[in-house]
């Protein structure tokens, strides 16, 4: 039978580890590489890297050497997500051994693209991350990070809408949870349900969190400061508790 | 010397990765000749049936491995690299390699099960091939589409989403695999010194 899993997000900019906080402030970590090994040392089930560039959200290119040097130390599976734009990027990208890419700012501009991805790559490659926000109303909306602005459109119909070109898997990402620790954001579980299967993340603080996430309709929940912080003054330190894990999924 | 065949569509690297760590006699390859007179074959592949298929072919790959096959070579098919081994795919039009009896067929999306099946499960074996595997085991996979051999003697390891399906085949010297040793951490490192020493 098919375990739910628990993924690692591991979030770099200029080849640098970094933890936001609502996708706000950023925090230095440390080298992507140390942690990957890390990771990979502790049997995790997968793998999600973003680049999600710099403070002030400017395009940027592919970073196809350094992503190399991070898929060199995995032996499990990776979704790599940052800056794709077209087919050539998304190629170079599996050649160097991702096994999925995840797509977010380019759904905002160009839905013909995810089309040609999925007729290439096929379906089981392809992810669409959306990064959800709660407006004052207590409504949540896809928030478009680049351009700062939410996107005003009922946002369980335009996720469905990208699953029925062929998407594969949906990350959604709480930015209000982002980097809090403080629990899953229930209210907007509660009322998921896709055909694909669907990776949450944001909240996550401890075990018991992930044993809440665990009770919606998901396949999988992702983690960033769980994995990298320790204690209350969230001192830096990357770990993968696999039995514990193991244990409640 | 194993060889890797690189199409530039599959986890090459992950697995050349993989295969380094066991011994050292790999390499990764696309040129006819090599592959027509390789010993060990491995076949990665990730993608679309047709587009994996087109690659093979453009390349005259699949005269090689006929090739190579005929010399006694043994191979192994890794996810879309196996389903080629079959006659043909729901997912596209073009034909396999026709080595193993059978077809690819898409997961019935109405057994409430979703598609693809994304993660990490476990392989039944039903005939056990000099301990290619042990039943205490956990894999990688990531597809929508399964192989559906003709033969039920074709099938050696079967896997559980909604409904049971072949995750290990194997005809003679030619083995598939649905699941991603090169992605599946110690178990995939030790099914795939299994195989290289079957």
């Amino acid at each position: 039978m098919l375990k739910k899993r628990i993924i690692p997000i591991l979030t770099y900019s200029n080849e640098e580890l970094v933890k936001s906080i609502q996708f706000g402030s950023r925090k230095y970590i440390g080298d992507p590489l140390n942690a990957v090994r890390i990771f990979n040392e502790k049997f995790v089930d997968e793998i999600i890297l973003l680049d999600i560039g710099n403070e002030n959200r400017d395009e940027f290119k592919i970073n196809y050497p350094f992503l190399k040097k991070l898929l060199n130390e995995c032996f499990m599976p990776v979704t790599y997500g940052g800056g794709i734009k077209t087919l050539e990027d998304a190629k170079k990208i599996f050649d160097l051994g991702v096994d999925k890419i995840s797509l977010n700012s380019i759904i905002f501009k160009n839905l013909e693209i995810i089309e040609k991805l999925v007729s290439y790559f096929g379906s089981q490659s392809i992810v669409a991350c959306f990064d959800i926000k709660k407006n004052i109303s207590g409504k949540y909306f896809i928030y478009n990070y680049k351009e700062n602005k939410i996107f005003n459109y009922e946002f369980k119909k335009y996720i469905q809408k990208i699953i029925e070109l062929g998407i594969g898997e949906i990350l959604i990402n709480s930015v209000d949870r982002d980097g809090m620790m403080n629990g899953v954001e229930k209210d907007l579980l509660k009322n998921l349900n896709f055909s694909v299967p669907l990776i949450y993340s944001g909240g996550v603080g401890k075990l018991e969190d992930l044993q809440d996430g665990f009770k919606y309709k998901l396949e999988g929940i992702g983690c960033s400061s769980f994995f990298c912080f320790y204690g209350e003054n969230k001192s830096v330190l990357i770990s993968y508790p696999f039995k514990d894990l193991d244990r409640i999924r | 010397m194993i060889t890797i065949i690189d199409l530039q569509a599959g986890n090459f690297f992950s697995l050349e990765n993989v295969i380094k760590k066991i011994t050292s006699e790999v390499l990764l390859s696309k040129d006819y000749d090599q592959i027509s007179k390789s010993k060990i074959i491995l076949l990665p592949g990730v993608g679309r049936f047709d587009v994996f298929m087109e690659k093979i072919k453009k390349k005259k790959i699949d005269v090689a491995i006929k090739n190579a096959l005929i010399n006694d070579a043994k191979f192994l098919g890794i996810c879309v690299g196996m389903h080629v081994l079959f006659d043909k795919s729901e997912e596209g039009n073009c034909e396999g390699l026709s080595l193993i009896s059978g077809e690819i067929k898409k997961f019935n999306t109405k057994l409430n099960f979703k598609i693809p099946h994304m993660g990490w499960n476990t392989v039944k074996i039903i005939k056990d091939d000099r301990s290619i595997l042990s039943n205490n085991n956990r894999f990688y996979f990531i597809h929508s589409y399964y192989a559906d051999p003709k033969c039920s003697n074709n099938t050696i390891g079967v896997t559980e989403h909604g409904q049971e399906f072949a995750s290990i085949v194997k005809k003679n010297n030619i083995y598939g695999v649905q699941f991603h040793p090169e992605k599946s951490h110690l178990f995939g490192r030790k099914f795939l010194e299994n195989f290289l020493n079957a």
